[in-house]
């Protein structure tokens, strides 16, 4: 089998809301570029990234577009081999681009491979769970919205039937401000209910250490990247004077950070975005690393593809549940009676476009 | 002051010396323009798809900027930041120095100062520099010495040249002995492995180049690998150089905390910038390190007439046919420091359009 041609396909995804991300930019849509790679067999594979920010999206598109051209006529089930030819081709600009490129090709990949197979990428990894796997509700309860909304959301997402989830805080000056927001979210699911936060790095040591004791008087399950991405230093601090889980990494642009992160204690709960480390492969290569310093991983983003990762690799306790692509499937990802993430049991990423949408492209 | 437009284009500039086969090199280059009539360049060079890539990013970006004052350098560095950093370092690096190096450009033209003064000024007339666009990977035994001959004759008195494409080290060796015959005792000269070895090759190796007197040992592993680094240093006499392959200052803060470099080597591109270079230097002379520019001696030669402590300026002419004028070195065999405004080069507009790629 050899890949023999490919497709760009650039589309907004309706939101059912419009909302202000965690990065701050006002969405209504999610601008996605969807990478369509054929092969003389007849199977399509597919890859996508997505981006709220425009900005850097047409020179990845540029990158997808280029590097699948020069992938044509090897075969798909060659990924490591494809992969080191990709390598080569992108050398002189390193990271970021480079692993976002790498990731969409590596996903195009496994559909392949589970199409080909006729099994399920979660299978092909070699499946840990084949029914369902834990999940988290992090599609509501933003940065920009009021204590009642929050109050609302909460409750509505318990009653969903959702058993975990995620809100923000960190566009408040005052302290009590932001316990105040805590506050409204665990009354609102009750005690036991796990609720765990995300700062998107807006904070320093300094302020995390004023306001964090607000966060764990109302158990707050997780801390999410409260300083920047990089501070492996001050994330130790944090890890060790801080009794909440810090949990970072989706901004790791390399799998290999997360040997620094872990070697240095800086982290409880590993973050990997598997768009940022180069696919799946990478996602693989940073669990493997957190889980011989015995840290769990969870996913970020992306639950068409996390899911199969959740059901396969050991260390992976938590799929994130959001809906940005969601409008892009015909079939999107459930929930099932025990708030758990139903696995795909369709080959590759068992997931078809919703090519009416497809058609429809984007504004500009 | 404010910026009023811009246009990205791309040139394909040949090279005075071939690279590896290649004899022209891709550059993407960044035109910022003003209400006040004065024009800002930055530019870049990329093999490969990336180079169109980044044309896309750079249009993007350079487009938020219409309306700034092009003095307000950090103010712009954020919002450059604010727009890429969601993509990672690499080619958000590039977009970011691409722009910094325009509108520094437009800011000494504006100010009718070069650069360097601007920076600081430490040397107004010459920098140290070292032939760096030859002795290639694939250069064999007896072009490795008649090239190291020419550029002693030219004037130059230090060189780089390359290993690490040999299967036996004795042949790795063998390069290392015909440069310093073909060269003499009196002209220094370095090594770079680009990364292409291991810990046990490069400790095997450096003893080799530590023999023939060669003045640093660059890249020799995995520029990630900074404990690997911290050992290499340690256990070896050559001084080990490296660091242009890391995107934004940031990096250079463990390379620092392990004492993982006798030289630090700063890219301008990788690390995003000119006012990033320097945020580099410094943390590199917080820990009494000397420091290195990387490529681009149009920019590095600023970095280097106006900050103290730069030790040498890489002389690599692939950018010099895409000027009007190219750099040189004067009859001391240092690299000669433009007093024009601004970067102080000149677009060589005829070839601009007969090389224009569209990408």
């Amino acid at each position: 089998m050899k890949i023999v041609s490919h497709e760009i396909v650039w589309v907004d995804v309706p939101l059912p809301r419009p909302f202000v991300s965690g990065s701050g930019f006002r969405a209504s849509e999610v601008r996605h570029v969807v990478l369509k790679l054929r092969t003389d067999d007849g199977i399509e594979g597919l890859g996508w990234a997505y981006a709220h920010s425009h900005t850097m999206l047409p020179a990845l598109g540029s990158a997808i577009d280029d590097v699948a051209t020069m992938i044509q006529g090897m075969d798909p089930f060659m990924r490591n081999e494809i992969q080191n030819r990709i390598n080569r081709a992108t050398q002189w600009t390193g990271g970021g681009l480079n692993e976002w490129v790498s990731a969409v090709i590596n996903f195009a990949l496994y559909d392949i491979a589970g199409k080909a197979l006729g099994q399920p990428v979660y299978k092909i990894l070699g499946g840990l769970h084949t029914e369902s796997v834990p999940t988290y509700a992090s599609h509501k309860l933003w940065r920009d919205w009021s204590l009642d909304d929050l109050a609302t959301g909460a409750a509505e997402i318990k009653a969903d039937g959702f058993k975990m989830l995620k809100f923000r805080v960190g566009a408040n000056d005052a302290a009590l401000d932001e316990r105040e927001r805590a506050k409204v979210v665990r009354e609102a699911v009750g005690p036991d209910y796990p609720i765990a936060v995300d700062i998107n790095q807006g904070w320093d040591v300094a302020r995390t250490m004023e306001v964090v004791p607000y966060l764990e008087e109302f158990r707050v399950h997780w801390l999410e990247d409260p300083i920047h991405r990089h501070d492996f230093v001050g994330y130790r601090h944090l890890v060790d004077a801080l009794n909440i889980a810090i949990t970072h990494g989706e901004n790791l642009w390399d799998w290999r950070l997360f040997l620094d992160v872990v070697k240095q204690g800086a982290v409880d709960i590993a973050m990997i975005d598997a768009h940022h480390v180069g696919g799946i492969d990478g996602f693989i290569k940073a669990a493997a690393v957190c889980d011989a310093a015995y840290r769990p991983v969870v996913t970020h983003l992306s639950p068409e593809i996390a899911v199969h990762l959740g059901a396969s690799v050991s260390n992976c306790t938590l799929v994130e549940y959001m809906h940005w692509s969601f409008g892009l499937f015909e079939d999107t990802s459930q929930i099932n009676a025990e708030g758990r993430m139903i696995v795909p049991q369709k080959p590759g990423f068992g997931v078809t476009l919703n090519e009416e949408l497809l058609k429809r492209g984007i504004k500009d | 002051m404010k910026i009023t437009s811009h246009e990205v284009i791309t040139v394909n500039v040949p090279m005075e010396a071939a690279l590896m086969g290649r004899t022209e090199s891709p550059h993407t280059i960044l035109r910022l323009r003003t209400d006040e009539g004065i024009e800002g360049i930055g530019w870049a060079f990329i093999f490969g798809p990336m180079g169109p890539a980044l044309a896309k990013a750079l249009d993007g970006v350079a487009e938020l900027l219409h309306g700034e004052d092009p003095m307000l350098r950090e103010h712009i560095d954020g919002i450059v930041d604010a727009a890429t950093s969601g993509s990672g370092p690499g080619m958000s690096h590039y977009v970011r120095a691409v722009i910094n190096f325009a509108v520094w450009d437009i800011t000494g033209k504006a100010l009718g100062q070069p650069v360097w003064k601007l920076l600081g000024g430490a040397h107004a007339e010459s920098v140290t520099t070292y032939a760096s666009g030859w002795l290639w990977r694939d250069y064999d035994l007896d072009a490795l010495e008649k090239t190291a001959g020419k550029l002693v004759e030219r004037g130059f008195t230090s060189m780089k040249f390359r290993c690490g494409a040999e299967a036996r080290m004795s042949d790795e060796a063998e390069r290392a002995r015909v440069m310093r015959n073909a060269v003499g005792d009196d002209i220094t000269i370095m090594v770079d492995i680009n990364q292409g070895w291991d810990i046990p090759r490069a400790m095997e190796g450096a003893r080799h180049f530590e023999a023939q007197n060669v003045y640093w040992l660059e890249d020799p592993i995995d520029y990630r690998d900074v404990q690997g680094y911290s050992q290499l240093v340690n256990a070896t006499d050559i001084s080990i150089t490296h660091g242009e392959y890391n995107y934004g200052f940031e990096p250079f803060g463990p390379i620092a905390d392990h004492r993982a470099a006798d030289i630090f080597m700063i890219d301008a591109h990788h690390v995003g910038g000119i006012d990033a270079w320097k945020r580099a230097a410094d943390i590199a002379t917080s820990v009494f390190r000397p420091f290195v520019t990387h490529l681009s001696p149009e920019i590095a030669v600023h970095l280097a007439a106006g900050i103290n402590g730069v030790k040498t300026v890489e002389f690599m002419p692939w950018s010099f046919n895409l000027w009007e004028k190219p750099m040189d070195i004067n009859a001391e065999g240092e690299l000669i420091v433009p007093q024009e405004p601004g970067l102080g080069v000149t677009l060589n507009e005829d070839l601009v359009k007969s090389n224009r790629m569209d990408v």
